[in-house]
């Protein structure tokens, strides 16, 4: 009698808990299904408060361009970017990379290079014999040069590859050239000509660099401004480090182009971005006190906004440069003159559009 | 007589001894297993199951090789239930067992129910970084947006990594394309193609795909690192194809226009939002004087993690500066808050980073209010004999 009692209370008791182990199984399973839901856009760059934290200044190289080396924008990791004109059309490439705390041992990194141009990986025997000492600044580096064995450009010339590179204050920086195996080997003295001339740097700037290198890393993760682009834009799709990039087509041939990208940090301030603007279309550099006449306020911006104008030979550049809390976006204009004159108001008011929603900025 | 069997079976204390035995082995090997398989494989082979599975090298059958956690527990707690069950005596003598009787099945229940129910994310944000949402590393979802008419926010339609993995065509009435999985990889990097060197086709015909190369890689256990997965897919509009596309969580955002809305799509880890903000104001890393490089913290011995957050709650009204430190956490709407890691911006070295694992286990308590009854139960059952001991000796 009191077993069967006790059996019915058991029974009730096990049926509970299998209840509840199964509740909790089901409710525990991961559902591989489509989610579809509305999520705020991502959060705004940092605040005031953070903001006016003194501004960090990014590893950066200055040097001297060597003659015919074609200066392009800083790219991603690359901290400055060249390309060699060629007969073949096949332009060399070169780039200064910075690295801060690389991991990766010396081997690993000659053994990645060695991979693009299809060669078998070095052991750390070979790895001395393959390296010659050069002069990268003041400093002694190690320079590769290391060639493929089949013809890998366009299935018909070999390509070769000089890396230079050499640890700084933590950072490791590589240098690095890359094209048809006869053009390189033709340009290896100005590269080591270039290397001889490189100084690097992690701090603001007391002396008047030679030329410098442009920021590096565009950290933004997505989210556009909502901003107003004039009805004559043409949106084109963006290079890899652009947030946008929009055609303004003028009269005939003419035409310019608006891209804007953001980076963070001061991006080495209003003097080395707008020297950067200057070479790029054919003008001298200009000295701290010129840039800064060079740097009009732009009103109903951010503080500290500034537009500047600049016109080269063929090509006019008008630009906005915004520090956004701890981010510094770039609003560039260039192209025919006529074009730039036409649409220079049509920038100052996109500019001027983007920044209440800049918020919505990722 | 078989319920009686079933019921005999479950009160038998030699039960008790070989599920104990059972659940010693379980976690010895569980936690030598943690080494080749990783800390989330391994809980998820051993204890996360009802038979730890074991299959031949490239054999496509498996076979059950050890009891998993879950019937451990399970076996264990109908053990538990039954024994008292039919030893069950309703007298004040016996108060002090049922406390603690109850107490052993509350901290069994409350750990199925922590292992079901719980939920660990992270917030990785650099100094001055603001976070409404946290990411569960151990799942990717490769996301569409779009804009919803308030413009202040998106609407997200979500496709996670494992229906991806199954390589099928994935439709749903919120996107205006169907996704055909072309190729999938658990783990992947991608690197910027070489100027004249990658002559390989690219990875995608479309987007950021087809300025990159992809790297399969093996897929990692360890602790400390990440699988980042990959997957390459193609879109197919009312109008036919919309190219073949890459996704990666190295890859910024993409843009893809279909019918008269533009999305922007991302691969990236499941995001959990959350009604407030957490901006990172400041971490601090001390180290014990003496130990380390000067400016280098990391090489010296741990003292002290700390992230200084700001948290703000519009719905609350709610703005305030918390400190979160080791073994401190900041528990809030039913999350806790842990310092998890802590490191340097990979760019901008004088920038601190900090991780913070953010858990929603809404059976935490469970555990503290098991090993309360456990340990009251104790001191009731001992005081009872010791009054009676004494009571005992004072007639005598």
């Amino acid at each position: 009698m009191v077993l069967s009692i006790r059996l019915r209370r058991a029974t009730s008791i096990f049926r509970w808990a299998a209840a509840f182990s199964c509740a909790l199984v089901v409710s525990g399973c991961k559902r591989e299904e489509v989610r579809v839901y509305t999520a705020p856009k991502d959060l705004p760059p940092p605040s005031a408060e953070v903001a006016s934290q003194p501004q960090r200044v990014q590893p950066h190289a200055h040097y001297r361009v060597p003659q015919g080396w074609n200066e392009l924008p800083a790219e991603g990791m690359r901290a400055a970017r060249f390309s060699v004109p060629v007969a073949s059309g096949n332009d060399l490439d070169v780039s200064v990379i910075s690295l801060p705390g690389v991991a990766a041992g010396k081997l690993d990194i000659v053994n990645l290079w060695r991979e693009q141009v299809s060669l078998p990986a070095a052991t750390e025997s070979d790895l001395a014999s393959m390296s010659e000492t050069v002069r990268i600044g003041d400093q002694q580096g190690d320079l590769f040069e290391m060639v493929s064995a089949e013809p890998l450009i366009n299935d018909k010339d070999k390509a070769r590859i000089l890396v230079a590179m050499v640890k700084d204050t933590g950072t490791s920086w590589f240098m690095k050239m890359t094209g048809e195996d006869a053009a390189v080997r033709e340009q290896k003295p100005k590269f080591i000509e270039f290397l001889n001339s490189l100084t690097f740097d992690y701090g603001s700037h007391a002396a008047e660099p030679q030329t410098t290198s442009a920021p590096i890393q565009n950290t933004n993760s997505g989210g556009k401004p909502a901003w107003q682009v004039p009805p004559n834009w043409k949106e084109v799709a963006p290079s890899e480090m652009l947030l946008a990039k929009f055609v303004v087509p003028g009269k005939g041939e003419e035409k310019a182009e608006v891209t804007v990208s953001v980076f963070p940090g001061d991006v080495g301030g209003l003097h080395l971005n707008i020297n950067r603007w200057r070479r790029q279309i054919g003008l001298p550099e200009a000295d701290e006190k010129t840039t800064r006449e060079l740097a009009r306020p732009l009103e109903g911006v951010s503080r500290n906004a500034v537009l500047v104008d600049m016109s080269g030979a063929t090509t006019r550049v008008i630009g906005a440069i915004v520090p956004d809390g701890g981010r510094t976006w770039f609003y560039k204009l260039s192209g025919s003159p006529n074009v730039a004159e036409a649409e220079k108001d049509s920038l100052v008011r996109f500019v001027q559009s983007a920044q209440p929603a800049k918020q919505n900025g990722g | 007589m078989a319920v009686k069997d079933i019921f005999k079976f479950f009160t038998s204390l030699r039960l008790t001894v070989v599920c104990l035995a059972v659940a010693i082995l379980l976690v010895f090997f569980g936690t030598v297993a943690q080494v080749t398989e990783g800390l989330y494989n391994a809980q998820d082979r051993w204890f996360r199951s009802f038979f730890v599975w074991w299959s031949p090298p490239g054999a496509g059958w498996k076979v059950p090789m050890f009891p998993g956690g879950y019937l451990v527990g399970t076996v264990l707690l109908l053990n538990l239930i039954a024994a008292h069950i039919n030893r069950f005596q309703l007298s004040w003598k016996k108060l002090g067992i049922h406390i603690v009787h109850g107490g052993i099945i509350l901290l069994l229940a409350g750990q199925l129910a922590t292992d079901m129910l719980s939920k660990e994310t992270q917030m990785n944000f650099a100094e001055g970084e603001a976070r409404n949402f946290s990411v569960d590393p151990q799942s990717s979802e490769l996301v569409f947006m779009t804009d919803t008419p308030d413009a202040k926010s998106n609407k997200v339609v979500a496709i996670p990594d494992g229906l991806l993995a199954r390589r099928n065509e994935i439709s749903h009435p919120d996107l205006p394309f169907a996704v055909r999985v072309r190729d999938w990889f658990v783990n992947a990097d991608v690197r910027q193609r070489a100027p004249m060197l990658d002559t390989n086709p690219p990875p995608a015909t479309a987007g950021h795909g087809k300025n990159v190369t992809l790297i399969p890689l093996p897929e990692i256990a360890k602790m400390d690192e990440r699988n980042l997965p990959a997957v390459v897919f193609e879109l197919i509009g009312p109008q036919g194809s919309l190219g073949t596309w890459l996704a990666h969580a190295k890859l910024r955002d993409q843009e893809i226009s279909a019918g008269d809305r533009t999305w922007q799509m991302a691969f990236r880890f499941e995001r959990k939002y959350h009604p407030f903000s957490v901006q990172l104001i400041e971490t601090k890393h001390e180290i014990y004087p003496g130990t380390g490089t000067p400016g280098k913290p990391e090489t010296g011995i741990p003292k002290n993690f700390e992230s200084r957050v700001k948290l703000e709650n519009p719905g609350r009204r709610e703005a305030r500066e918390v400190d979160i430190r080791m073994n401190e956490p900041l528990r809030y709407e039913g999350l806790t808050f842990y310092q998890y890691q802590m490191g340097r911006d990979e760019l901008e070295h004088n920038r601190g980073t900090s991780t913070l694992q953010v858990v929603r286990n809404p059976s935490w308590l469970a555990p503290y209010f098991g090993c309360m009854l456990v340990a009251g139960g104790m001191v009731v059952q001992f005081l009872s004999h010791l009054i009676g001991f004494i009571r005992k000796r004072t007639r005598s």
